[in-house]
């Protein structure tokens, strides 16, 4: 399973100063709490300004998160130095995001050691109130891997 | 998709722009809402770099988001009044990078049903003033009967 494998030192450090580069999830104060070989979670304090008419979690926000967990599990299986792009993602709302705080764990479909043209992952968002996790979307996307 | 279409009521206009300007996250990513027709709208995001990603690009997560927004206020314009609408979900290609001065999302309704609304949305990249399609969404609203 991926879950017991170790993080290649080198692929640990190019993923998180990867997810450092990465402005528009510094401005919303994602967090990446999680990493290991084929999986990513990451977790966000949702403010005021993340939210819809509702005053629940934007849908907006979700997919970007979505989008990224899955883009870092991804990473997490390539040399270091790699890049990849999105090229698709389908997302199903499940639940409301109320709550304080949002989860997204990612997890590669098709993990192959040495990484793969297309890697695809699936990720569960989670919305967390009064300490217990409702699932409020889950996304299935698809990575290019470039060079 | 046409530009020039029949005018909408003026009063669903308005509920429709009032609705827009309630969303604190469409308020973050400093939004505009620009024409809305029956059955189409047109959303206006300007880039900033607190949008863009590792390579200087606007995050895909923003323009899903433009995507599914201009989605839900093309929704807005065909659903009976009083009715609400929610995204069930959304299957997003990314065509180019999102690279330019501004986003522009444009959606329209594909069939407007008792209870599902399908639509289309592109996500156009503008630089110079030439318009770059970056991005193609099939989105599906429910519509919530007035309360």
């Amino acid at each position: 399973m991926t879950e017991r494998m170790r993080l290649d030192d080198g692929v640990e450090r190019h993923v998180r100063a990867y997810f450092a580069s990465i402005a528009h999830l510094r401005h919303l104060g994602v967090v990446l709490h999680a990493l290991r070989p084929g999986f990513c979670e990451m977790r966000m304090t949702i403010r005021p300004e993340h939210t819809q008419q509702h005053g629940y979690l934007h849908g907006g926000i979700i997919g970007t998160i979505a989008d990224s967990a899955c883009g870092h599990a991804a990473l997490t299986l390539l040399p270091a130095g790699a890049d990849v792009v999105t090229v698709e993602y389908k997302l199903n709302f499940l639940a409301p995001a109320r709550g304080g705080q949002l989860n997204v764990r990612a997890e590669v479909l098709n993990p192959l050691p040495g990484g793969r043209t297309l890697t695809v992952g699936e990720a569960h968002a989670y919305v967390v109130r009064d300490g217990s996790e409702t699932r409020c979307a889950s996304a299935l996307v698809t990575y290019l891997t470039l060079g | 998709m046409k530009e020039e279409g029949p005018r909408l009521d003026e009063a669903l206009e308005g509920r429709i722009r009032a609705h827009f300007q309630s969303i604190p996250f469409l308020r973050t990513l400093g939004a505009t809402l620009g024409t809305v027709r029956p059955g189409f709208c047109e959303l206006r995001v300007p880039v900033q770099p607190h949008l863009l990603q590792e390579h200087g690009y606007v995050h895909g997560g923003v323009v899903g988001t433009l995507a599914d927004s201009a989605a839900g206020y093309a929704a807005r314009t065909v659903v009976p009044e009083g009715s609400g609408v929610i995204t069930v979900e959304y299957k997003l290609n990314f065509l180019a990078p999102a690279d330019g001065e501004e986003l522009i999302g444009r959606a329209e309704v594909l069939k407007g049903g008792r209870t599902l609304t399908v639509l289309r949305s592109d996500v156009f990249a503008v630089r110079e003033g030439a318009e770059t399609r970056c991005a193609s969404a099939i989105v599906t609203y429910l519509n919530l009967a007035p309360r």
